[in-house]
């Protein structure tokens, strides 16, 4: 089976998106286009059971709201990985309505919560954070720590194959 | 023999038993009903006489049918109509976008052909030198500027609009990954149609330098092509219907979720029909 899939990596300024998106990636387009029209696409071609699933990511630069991102970007997309900054926590106040734009923009769309920066933060801030923004997974782009498993768990569930 | 025996004997040959004077009340009491029994069944097994008299019936009932039916059915037909439109609604806008656009295109080109005599002849009339002496060589004005930097296609794309991602491709030479630049398309397509607030308006080329690229769009998918060189109006304009022709025949289906064996067909019809030495040996 052969199949593509479309993931959209978001998230506030500065919680390590494209440090999550370059950990995963290795051969990576230029950087330049996040800061000429704010979003870089790349892919990934990861292989599960037989299965050759090829993802197609695009880190969106800046902020999720409607004004700062075009709606388009986020069309057609299978799966929204959600990033905030373990560390600080203005980077998840905002969770719940981001999470409302981004059901009501893709409601078909499988969404992961994901706290990132896992290597900076101290216990007390990852009990706030699971508290406040209950994410799917901690990762840490830095360390490598659940990186590859988040995406490789994503495409799994996106292809409906069972990893288990 | 004994007397009464002999009498009851004679009496039982002479009289008819139970059974034969049930019979025979049966033919008294039932005769008029088996005669007309076995006249319907008669009409039953004659086509003809059956025809005689259930056809005007049925004639009626079908009259009836037609008065009343946009009454009674109209809403149960409406329900069933929507509910197929609604199912196939991506296969039914994929097969109508392209006739549309060829009926478009259609009249366009005719009020075209209409201006471009007009022109002509106010040339004709004005003795301009450049335009008398290029036509007695025999070319047109749009024919010198192609001949001198022919343009040929160098990649073709066919990309799903929403998600970006590759639907088929192919290319004359290798080039980038396929998937990459898709995305990245799509992403620069969503950009300048998002950034300058015109929704209602598509990005449809991007020239750089010696290259232009090409995007036609359609209702959930668009195709762009890459060229290199130079693309005369006509050229484009022949392009235009090239693509349109190719997306009826090829790509009328529901192309949401295509399974692996669509890229590697529509690479080679791609090929086939796009990638030539010259844009003028094109044929869809």
């Amino acid at each position: 089976m052969i199949t593509s899939k479309k993931i959209v990596i978001t998230g506030q300024f500065g919680v390590g998106k494209s440090s999550l998106f370059n950990r995963f990636i290795t051969n990576t387009f230029n950087e330049k286009y996040l800061t000429t029209i704010g979003v870089r696409v790349d892919k990934k071609v990861i292989r599960l059971k037989q299965a050759e699933i090829t993802l197609m990511l695009w880190d969106l630069a800046g902020e999720i709201s409607q004004e700062k991102v075009p709606r388009q970007y986020f069309a057609g997309a299978h799966g929204i990985i959600y990033v905030f900054d373990l560390s600080r926590p203005s980077t998840y106040a905002r969770i719940k309505e981001d999470m409302e734009h981004i059901e009501r923009v893709m409601p078909d769309a499988l969404i992961y919560k994901i706290g990132n920066k896992r290597d900076l933060a101290d216990e007390a801030a990852i009990n706030r954070a699971m508290a406040e923004a209950a994410p799917q997974a901690l990762t840490s782009a830095k360390t490598g720590e659940n990186v590859i498993e988040l995406f490789t768990e994503m495409a799994a569930r996106l292809a409906g194959i069972d990893v288990e | 023999m004994i007397p009464d025996a002999k009498a009851k004997s004679m009496t039982s040959s002479r009289m008819p038993s139970d059974r034969q004077l049930l019979e025979q009340l049966k033919d008294i009491l039932l005769r008029d009903d088996r005669q007309e029994l076995e006249a319907l069944r008669h009409i039953l097994d004659n086509r003809e006489e059956l025809e005689a008299r259930v056809g005007p019936i049925l004639e009626e009932q079908l009259e009836l049918m037609r008065a009343h039916f946009p009454r009674q059915y109209e809403k149960a037909v409406e329900r069933i109509i929507d509910a197929r439109l609604k199912a196939n609604q991506e296969e039914l806008i994929n097969i109508l976008y392209p006739r549309l656009g060829k009926l478009v295109r259609k009249f366009i080109a005719n009020e075209f052909k209409l201006l471009r005599e007009r022109i002509d002849q106010q040339l004709r009339k004005s003795r301009f030198v450049f335009w008398r002496r290029n036509k007695a060589a025999g070319a047109t004005a749009d024919e010198l500027i192609a001949s001198l930097d022919a343009g040929a296609i160098q990649e073709v794309y066919v990309v799903s609009r929403e998600s970006g991602l590759l639907l088929g491709s192919a290319s004359a030479a290798e080039t980038a990954d396929k998937d990459m630049i898709a995305g990245m398309l799509t992403a620069i397509k969503a950009f300048a149609e998002d950034a300058f607030h015109r929704t209602d308006e598509e990005l449809q080329s991007i020239q750089y330098g010696h290259y232009q690229l090409l995007i036609h769009n359609f209702y959930n998918y668009y195709i762009a092509l890459a060229i290199a060189g130079a693309v005369s109006e006509a050229e484009k304009d022949q392009l235009t219907s090239d693509i349109l022709d190719f997306a009826e025949k090829h790509l009328s289906g529901d192309l949401r979720e295509p399974d692996a064996s669509f890229y590697y067909i529509l690479q080679q019809r791609l090929t086939a029909s796009f990638i030539r030495s010259s844009i003028g040996s094109i044929r869809a």
